[in-house]
């Protein structure tokens, strides 16, 4: 099953491999050289907005920073933030996979990234969410409490996760 | 490909320091990626912290809360990220420093670094001092304004100048 799910995504690389996306991208990097350094710049810069709205979100709900802040405020401030430089990271990151499609479907770093990425998206959508209903959602009862700082425990450690595996991507 | 000149006197203890037993071992195995993946991780806390207290001193973001109260809260952050990236950079530099010290996009990075830092420094010293007159408001003078955005800027400008260094290989 897991094996399947791997050969699918490799499929897949091979498939945008022969799309004129591919061709067109791939033309545009190799000929325009401040073009790859550019988009990495980019991608970089905004993955710096993630872990200092998402991130900070969860650290705030662990109790380990920004103690005068409210959580339910700080995410209705800061997800726009998170999602908007989230998009910026999908358009750039998708022009760097687009431009060696089978190199990043082949990748353990890369799909370990993609998967964490998944796992952050979706923690701090159900803290959002909690937080969104009621303020005080996360602190109302002891149980709530534990449950919220477990997901933005591993909601944290994902967002960190998918930086350190990002770098690793290149040392194949 | 452009490279900046490097004296005689300084490239020998760069030559040295390139072949120190430390920077060998650096070099030679998975310290490398490691310690430039945590490298990359310091840059994203020190930023992340950074963007908020910079977008509050430009009037962008969070103008309810208290400049004060926001610099003391995530300042620790960013020093405590900056430290990491200021000992996982020296161990990336010491593998090949010959290198970096004449690659145009490290010259700049360090240039930018500077400037960022004497940029938070004369803030300090001049306009902060003030910062309980004014530092609850909605709109923050335009001393706090000019050192939000320069921050802003040169770190900006850190980040993607360290990100060209290996496109001057």
């Amino acid at each position: 099953m897991f094996d399947q799910v791997l050969d699918q995504i490799y499929q897949a690389g091979r498939w945008l491999n022969g799309t004129d996306l591919h061709t067109s991208i791939r033309h545009l990097l190799q000929t325009v050289g401040w073009v790859s350094p550019t988009i990495q710049s980019i991608h970089i810069v905004c993955i710096t907005l993630v872990i200092g709205t998402a991130a900070l979100l969860d650290l705030r709900i662990l109790g380990w920073a920004a103690p005068s802040q409210v959580p339910a405020e700080m995410a209705r401030r800061l997800l726009p933030w998170t999602w908007s430089a989230l998009a910026v990271q999908f358009l750039t990151g998708g022009m760097l996979v687009l431009n060696r499609p089978i190199r990043y479907a082949d990748n353990p770093s890369f799909l370990f990234k993609m998967l964490f990425l998944i796992i952050g998206i979706v923690l701090t959508l159900v803290l959002a969410s909690g937080l969104r209903r009621d303020p005080d959602h996360w602190t109302s009862t002891p149980a709530r409490v534990l449950t919220g700082k477990l997901l933005a425990g591993v909601s944290v450690l994902a967002w960190v996760l998918i930086v350190l595996a990002g770098r690793w991507i290149a040392y194949r | 490909m452009i490279h900046v000149p490097i004296p005689a006197v300084i490239e020998d203890v760069l030559y040295n320091l390139e072949h120190w037993p430390v920077s060998e071992q650096i070099g030679a195995g998975k310290l490398f990626p490691t310690f430039e993946s945590l490298h990359v991780l310091a840059v994203g806390m020190l930023l992340g912290s950074l963007f908020m207290v910079d977008l509050r001193l430009l009037g962008l973001a969070a103008r309810r809360y208290s400049v004060r109260r926001m610099s003391d809260e995530l300042t620790p952050w960013t020093f405590g990220a900056f430290a990491l990236a200021l000992v996982t950079g020296l161990l990336l530099v010491i593998v090949h420093p010959t290198y970096y010290a004449s690659n145009p996009a490290f010259v700049a990075k360090i240039v930018l670094l500077v400037l960022a830092g004497t940029n938070m420094l004369v803030f300090h010293h001049t306009i902060w001092r003030s910062v309980d007159g004014w530092g609850d408001g909605a709109v923050m003078p335009i001393q706090a304004k000019l050192a939000g955005g320069l921050s802003l800027l040169f770190w900006v400008g850190v980040i993607a100048m360290g990100r060209w260094i290996a496109f001057f290989l």
